[in-house]
């Protein structure tokens, strides 16, 4: 299984898929998911849903939302001297400088180019003092003809994924290492009966606001959902428990976060020996749990640790990726209608799950 | 291509032995040159006999690259680094690096965007730049690199109908020209030759000048990669050269002013032979012109560079056009006896 998440990994990390030009990705999903599933489609948000029945009669609907964009930057101008003037989403501007990029241009085009910088030599004090903004990066793209780019090309980041056991170190695992951990539990729940349908859903537009997974909510309409997403592992946080890379799926609690959903997941990880760790998110989550929250479902939220998120370069642990999606697939089968029912989930958690 | 397996060779300042390899390798298949001399720094110097024996001119070239050196390797099996050469730290955020002779993957992260606060507009520094090689630990670490490990940019060479794209511009370009000079030779050029590649120009030109100890040339001509500096934010004459302008000629640079004969006779070949050159706008930076001016008894020295943007990081731009007419006018520069003539009083 770590080979195939690997392989993943690597493939998933290199398809392209910007807020709202997901279709490279989604393609690259369809394909892994199609076997796995009984119905695959895209709803008008562009959103990817992947359905599977319960194995038995229906009890109702669990909805696992994965977002599958990423943050890329978007050409803002294109000068006739052979360079674009770039805008973010969700990018830090200090790790651009002499980055390889590729620029999606309208004719379907993929286009090398090259974030520039001034050589040291020719740096003054004035620009030594300063990191380039927004305001001052451009791409390089005088290797092609200027005519090919336009305003609102979108451009992602040219970096080769490697591993370095038991890491992968890649691009975008933000939030492509959810996706595939909703595929390894779609994988497990092959062989395991579940009594509600299973909506995988990867969910379009999270980086600018995580609007796919509102509209798929809205679509699905779930009993019980759960939003997969990765958090800030191996760094300290000032206030928060250290979160690391290898021991397991992170359980966030937080007032946008059903508790039922949260005390269901402890409960399931606990019962199946899941290592686990907490995060305690107390405002909005950052995430797809958010809008789920708004729509007016219950949901929950798992997060897989990895260092350096939005970098280049993220480090993730496969390990995780594996344990993420085989609690999300124990949690698929253990639900019942029981466990909708419960008001006070004290006592009614013991009898039901 | 030897410009692309040139580029892509790991060797920062120092840590030549791959590129002085490669180089042997061609210049002994070329089979053009009457002898080759390895000195004890790591200078290849490769010498063919001229129309006129009783003139020497060195071509020269450096093989090292700018790098990183590990200094450092922390508890959490983080490495520390240090520049080998002139770096700039804020073109390392995001970039992948290998570390050492097994080339050990590593990328240099920085601080999730979403946890930064007023060290968002901080300007990174050396104590910012930590290499991550998914060490478990120290000793996990350790069990994978040395302290004094090279680390080098990991950068695959592009080549476009326009451009080239890679690392180590400056100055595997100059050696690329001076193999496809040396392999197309098919007749005597017109003084002794002594094709000088150097090492250690990155750290304070410390290679070139032991070349002077084996031969006596009467003057050198260096070909470089240089800084171009086109950039959109600056103004036009602030710009040191232009891509697709042509090879630049330098008058002056830090601590070496060229010699007007010298720059004269380039101008003249290339104007002779109608190849488009520029004259290096900026001043900045030196090359190995200087060290051979100071040393021995006083090398004339003068440089062509092809302009290339974004030199000293881990990638860089260059021109097809402007490589091919610098090897052309280099090219003439060895076949004609003005170069040397000029000198003689």
């Amino acid at each position: 299984m770590n080979k195939k998440i690997k392989d993943m990994l690597f493939e998933f990390s290199q398809a392209y898929g910007p807020p709202g030009r997901e279709e490279c990705i989604r393609g690259v999903i369809k394909k892994r998911v199609e076997n796995l599933c009984d119905e695959v489609f895209v709803d008008k948000s562009g959103n990817l849903i992947a359905l599977k029945h319960a194995t038995e009669k229906t009890e109702g609907r669990l909805m696992v939302s994965t977002h599958m964009d990423e943050v890329c930057l978007v050409c803002s101008n294109v000068l006739d001297s052979g360079y674009l003037r770039v805008e973010t989403i969700g990018f830090d501007p200090k790790l651009l400088p002499s980055q390889k990029v590729t620029v999606h241009t309208k004719n379907g085009e993929q286009l090398r180019g090259i974030v520039g910088m001034l050589a040291p030599h020719l740096q003054t004090d004035e620009t030594r003092s300063k990191i380039s903004d927004y305001d001052d990066l451009f791409v390089d793209v005088s290797m092609h003809d200027i005519s090919k780019f336009s305003v609102g090309d979108f451009i992602t980041f040219s970096t080769e994924p490697f591993e370095t056991k038991p890491f992968v170190f890649a691009k975008t695992i933000d939030n492509r290492g959810s996706c595939i951990a909703s595929i390894v539990a779609l994988e497990y729940l092959q062989k395991m009966r579940h009594s509600f349908d299973f909506y995988a859903v990867f969910s379009s537009r999270e980086e600018i606001g995580a609007f796919g997974a509102r509209t798929a909510t809205s679509l699905i309409q779930p009993d019980v959902s759960v939003a997969l997403d990765v958090t800030h592992g191996d760094i300290d946080m000032p206030g928060h428990v250290k979160l690391e890379t290898g021991k397991g799926p992170v359980i966030a609690k937080g007032p946008v976060l059903t508790k039922m959903v949260s005390n269901g997941l402890t409960k399931c990880a606990k019962n199946n020996g899941i290592a686990y760790q907490y995060e305690i998110i107390p405002s909005r989550t950052g995430t797809d749990a958010d809008q789920i929250q708004l729509e007016g479902f219950p949901v929950g939220l798992i997060s897989i640790p990895l260092a350096y998120m939005h970098n280049t370069y993220e480090k993730i642990n496969v390990h995780d990726i594996k344990e993420t999606g085989r609690l999300l697939s124990l949690f698929g089968s253990e639900l019942n209608r029981c466990f909708l029912s419960i008001q006070s989930e004290e006592e009614g958690e013991k009898e039901c799950i | 291509m030897y410009l692309k397996d040139l580029s892509e060779i790991y060797g920062a300042s120092g840590n030549e032995e791959k590129v002085r390899k490669y180089i042997r390798d061609v210049v002994k298949k070329t089979g053009k040159t009457d002898f080759i001399k390895e000195d004890h720094l790591g200078n290849l110097m490769c010498f063919k006999k001229g129309k006129n024996q009783k003139k020497t001119l060195v071509l020269m070239a450096h093989m090292d690259e700018v790098g990183l050196m590990v200094s450092k390797i922390e508890e959490d099996g983080k490495l520390n680094v240090l520049p080998v050469g002139g770096v700039d730290p804020r073109v390392l955020l995001g970039k992948r690096v290998v570390v050492g002779e097994k080339n050990i993957d590593g990328v240099i992260p920085f601080k999730a965007i979403h946890l930064q606060s007023k060290d968002y507009k901080k300007i990174p520094d050396w104590n910012d730049v930590r290499v991550d090689i998914g060490a478990k630990d120290k000793k996990d670490a350790e069990s994978k690199v040395n302290l004094g490990d090279f680390c080098h940019f990991r950068t695959f060479f592009e080549e476009y109908q326009n451009r080239y794209v890679g690392k180590a511009f400056d100055d595997r370009v100059g050696c690329a020209i001076m193999l496809e000079i040396l392999e197309s030779m098919n007749d005597l050029p017109a003084f002794n030759i002594v094709f000088a590649f150097v090492v250690q120009e990155e750290n304070g030109l410390r290679g070139s000048g032991a070349v002077l100890k084996h031969f006596h040339p009467d003057a050198a001509l260096i070909i470089e990669g240089t800084t171009a500096g086109d950039n959109p934010e600056l103004k036009r004459e602030r710009w040191s050269t232009h891509l697709d302008n042509g090879p630049a000629v330098s008058y002056l640079q830090s601590m070496h002013v060229i010699d007007r004969r010298l720059f004269n006779a380039i101008v003249q070949t290339a104007e002779s032979i109608r190849i488009p050159f520029q004259i290096k706008g900026r001043t900045v930076g030196g090359t190995d012109a200087g060290r051979l001016a100071r040393s021995f008894y006083g090398v004339p020295g003068a440089v062509v560079s092809v302009p290339a943007r974004y030199i000293h990081s881990p990638v860089s731009v260059m021109s097809k056009e402007d490589y091919n007419h610098t090897r052309k006018l280099v090219n003439e520069l060895v076949m004609t006896e003005n170069y040397l003539k000029v000198l003689e009083v």
